[in-house]
């Protein structure tokens, strides 16, 4: 397993390159650079000459990547052009909100979805069941800004219980509550569905049944043995989710104005910020090839019969 | 049996009586504690992005204003309608056109102690003019040297005369005074950090969550501020922003989407107020393009907009009707000058004189960018198009995409585009904007007037040039109209109305205003918490 762990985490360096590659060339195909929009309609030639030539704008393209990853081989990713601070830091200024609401909304929504989709499977087309798919279908038809407006304006304006919207540095913990329940809840229906889905494919097997006349609990067949060996397609779903979350959840950060990695990268593509830019992406791709590879050693924890060549 | 000591029940009473009278008296003359300003509080103030840079030789964007003048003082400051009054210079005299003179204000220091200098003014101007470093150089003015006299007494002098020169100083927060020597001793936080003799002094800045300012003790202009801190928190969503107005997380929005200022003028603890106006949203024509390098085109396009309904509708009645090329609070502004026409028939016989009709209807790509007021806006002109028979497509871009191609550069990928919607805030390059719009050679001469392909106007480009130095304010602003009246007459651009200034704050904020060229001067607020 360690031996395949180890060739996995080789296989990023030529995929964080290529992926270098690409997104150093999409951002600068895009019409516009870090001057036209820090200087807007007050510019002038002169200004913007000037502005692009210190911020080293005017150097051929290989050029300017070449220096960039010369940086970069050495843990360097370059200072932001527009708020002037090294790369690195402002990412690990937000990061930790990231996880944070990754981590808070992940738990909710396997809170309430993976129960909730194993009454669904063993009660099938029992009310509970009904409820669960309807909810599960609501729930992935809302859209996730929606929601969190709704939120802010029943739990924060209504009863105000939590805060509309900021930092954990402003309100403390309190301040990721809403934010995860939006996304949770949001994830939640997903949950529900795969959960029942699997479930479903196996409570037809034989060993439940077995299980079942040998006189074990509903509770041991359902959660011991029936879960246990449904949870695979659960955590692949799951583990796409957390590298959709730890890149940012942009639209509820938004909403709750947290600043975390969503928001970041968005602003630095609208700003054309080219070094952070490609920092976010690196460290986003980073974070995504460890959660895949973390998902792929699970598959050996929850089933034995897996092996790593 | 009472001693002398003892008062007796009738002297009492009067004791009581003269009393009563004394308290009432002085609270009848004395106003109310709730009426004046208190020392103390804090205000969060919701923004939507961080000021690039509050370093004063990068331009940072306009959040770096909202920050930069409570900060750093000019010598210089703009009045509530604009007029030019005394701040770090308490007079000033121009020996000749191209002399100023500042006769500087004593007893003032920077927020570390240090005492405020002449030295300290050419310093500052001479980085800002000249400096390697500077984003400015050569760009704020026609400056072409300083010079100290004596410690409160301090020369600028210009290479050519600039009737705007004073002007611009007085509403350019770039023009912040900064101590001498301040960019060798800055070290590494030059971009972040900032010593002035302004109300306040950064704290605290966490990118990307908020910026906070602490009232500075060694203010000039002592008893304010009042408060003792600001805290600008980033919010990059309007809406978001007006749920956190609603909530009381944030205490004043300096802009507020049109559409929802109706729900805070009726929600409780708010306040809506409005203070001129000084936006122009315009449609500007790429005249170096078809269909727009055709004069009746632009003409019946003109005519073809409801500029009245569009103040109503989409700017939701917060509009002034659109009049000359200059905003209401410059002196330069004529309000006599006559609002544009809105005919629809005479649009449609001047598109068919163009040669478009049913069978070949005219139709175009309006760019805007991406943003809920210009979203509003363009599909309410796409609309009153459509009445006459032409079919416009919005395209919504973000700011970058939508500005490149625009900006006049020599090569030819600026007639990709044939019609944009953008906005103008008038503030210190008033009214240099205006004829930069319409300058040859301008970065910013969007239409393209004097320009190969583009739109000839001589008369235009000699009304612009005449303007630039008229140093007598009647004649100037004869120029202005005729420069209005010339651009109208080629029908380059079409104006909507005037965008009031509008702002929403709670109640507890006290004496909030806004300038007339979008200045906050927070030292005024004191906030009323009840106690």
């Amino acid at each position: 397993m360690w031996t395949y762990a180890a060739r996995r985490m080789l296989l990023v360096v030529p995929v964080l390159l290529g992926l270098s590659i690409l997104v150093f060339l999409l951002i600068h195909l895009a019409p516009g650079d870090p001057v036209t929009v820090q200087l807007g309609i007050h510019a002038t030639a002169e200004t913007a000459a000037r502005l692009r030539s210190s911020l080293g704008l005017n150097a051929p393209l290989p050029v300017q990547y070449a220096l960039w990853l010369n940086r970069v081989v050495r843990l360097d990713l370059g200072t932001s052009l527009y708020a002037h601070a090294p790369v690195a830091e402002l990412i690990a200024q937000r990061f930790p909100t990231t996880l944070a609401l990754t981590v808070a909304s992940i738990l909710l929504s396997l809170v309430i979805g993976v129960p909730l989709g194993v009454v669904s499977a063993t009660r099938r087309d029992g009310i509970i069941d009904n409820v669960g798919r309807l909810f599960s279908i609501i729930d992935v038809s809302i859209p996730v800004f929606w929601l969190g407006f709704l939120l802010i304006l029943a739990f924060a304006i209504g009863i105000p219980v939590f805060p509309p919207g900021g930092s954990v540095s402003e309100y403390g913990p309190i301040a990721l509550v809403l934010p995860s329940v939006t996304l949770g809840a949001s994830f939640a229906g997903i949950v529900v569905r795969f959960t029942r889905a699997a479930m479903l494919e196996v409570l037809g097997e034989d060993y439940i049944r077995t299980a079942q006349a040998k006189g074990l609990s509903t509770f041991a067949v359902n959660y011991s043995h029936a879960l246990g060996n449904s949870l695979i397609p659960l955590v692949t779903v799951v583990g796409l989710q957390v590298g959709v979350l730890l890149s940012g959840a942009v639209l509820t950060e938004t909403v709750f104005s947290l600043p975390g990695l969503g928001l970041l990268m968005v602003g630095a593509v609208a700003a054309r910020d080219y070094p952070m830019v490609l920092g976010t992406v690196l460290f986003v791709a980073v974070l995504v090839v460890l959660v895949n590879l973390a998902v792929d050693l699970l598959y050996g924890v929850l089933d034995p019969r897996v092996r790593y060549e | 049996m009472s001693t002398s000591s003892q008062l007796r029940p009738r002297q009492l009473a009067g004791l009581a009586a003269v009393l009563a009278f004394v308290v009432a008296a002085g609270g009848a003359a004395s106003p109310s504690a709730a009426d004046s300003p208190r020392s103390g509080g804090s205000i969060n103030i919701a923004i939507v992005g961080d000021p690039g840079t509050i370093n004063p030789l990068k331009d940072g964007g306009i959040a770096d204003n909202y920050v930069s003048e409570l900060i750093r003082d000019r010598l210089v400051c703009s009045g509530r309608d604009g007029d030019i009054v005394p701040c770090l210079a308490t007079s000033w005299n121009t020996p000749n056109p191209t002399t100023f003179i500042f006769h500087l204000r004593r007893g003032v220091k920077f927020s570390n102690g240090a005492p405020f200098t002449a030295a300290d003014a050419k310093y500052t101007y001479d980085q800002i003019a000249f400096g390697k470093n500077s984003d400015f150089n050569g760009a704020e003015g026609p400056i072409k040297g300083t010079r100290v006299i004596d410690d409160h007494t301090f020369e600028i002098d210009l290479s050519h005369p600039d009737p705007y020169f004073l002007e611009y100083m007085s509403l350019n927060s770039d023009m912040g005074i900064i101590p001498q020597g301040w960019l060798s001793q800055c070290g590494q936080n030059c971009d972040t950090t900032v010593v002035g003799t302004g109300p306040f002094t950064v704290t605290e800045w966490v990118k990307g969550d908020h910026l906070t300012l602490q009232r500075n003790p060694n203010y000039w202009d002592s008893p304010r501020p009042y408060l003792h801190q600001i805290i600008f928190k980033v919010t990059p969503d309007p809406e978001a922003q007006v749920l956190q107005l609603k909530a009381g997380a944030a205490d004043i929005l300096f802009q507020v989407p049109f559409k929802d200022l109706q729900s805070l003028s009726q929600a409780p603890g708010i306040t809506v107020a409005k203070h001129g106006s000084g936006s122009m949203t315009e449609i500007i024509w790429n005249n170096r393009v078809a269909p727009f390098n055709n004069l009746k085109v632009r003409q019946a396009l003109s005519y073809a907009i409801d500029r009245n309904q569009i103040g109503r509708v989409a700017m939701y009645g917060y509009a002034d009707p659109m009049t000359d090329l200059l905003p209401p609070f410059h002196w330069g502004h004529d309000a006599s000058y006559p609002a544009p026409t809105y005919d629809p028939n005479k649009a449609k016989e001047l598109l068919a004189q163009a040669g478009y009709d049913a069978n070949r209807p005219l139709s175009f790509e309006l760019r805007i960018i991406n943003n809920q007021d210009f979203i509003d806006q363009a599909t309410l002109i796409q609309q009153q198009l459509q009445q006459i028979g032409v079919q416009v497509k919005v395209t919504p871009l973000d700011k970058a995409t939508f500005l490149a191609p625009m900006f006049f550069t020599k090569d030819a990928h600026n007639l990709t585009w044939q019609a944009g919607l953008e906005r103008y805030t008038f503030g210190a390059d008033t009214p240099s904007i205006v004829w930069q719009t319409y300058d040859t050679g301008s970065y910013i001469n969007f239409g393209g007037v004097n320009l190969p392909d583009g739109v000839k106007d001589s008369t235009l480009q000699n009304l612009i040039d005449r303007a630039k130095v008229e140093t007598d304010k009647t004649k100037a602003k004869a120029l202005f109209a005729q420069i209005s009246a010339q651009v109208d007459k080629d029908a380059l651009t079409v104006r909507l109305p005037w965008q009031n200034n509008v702002m929403a704050y709670r109640n507890r904020v006290q004496d909030f205003h806004v300038l007339a060229a979008f200045e906050y001067p927070l030292q005024y607020v004191w906030v009323n918490d009840g106690k």
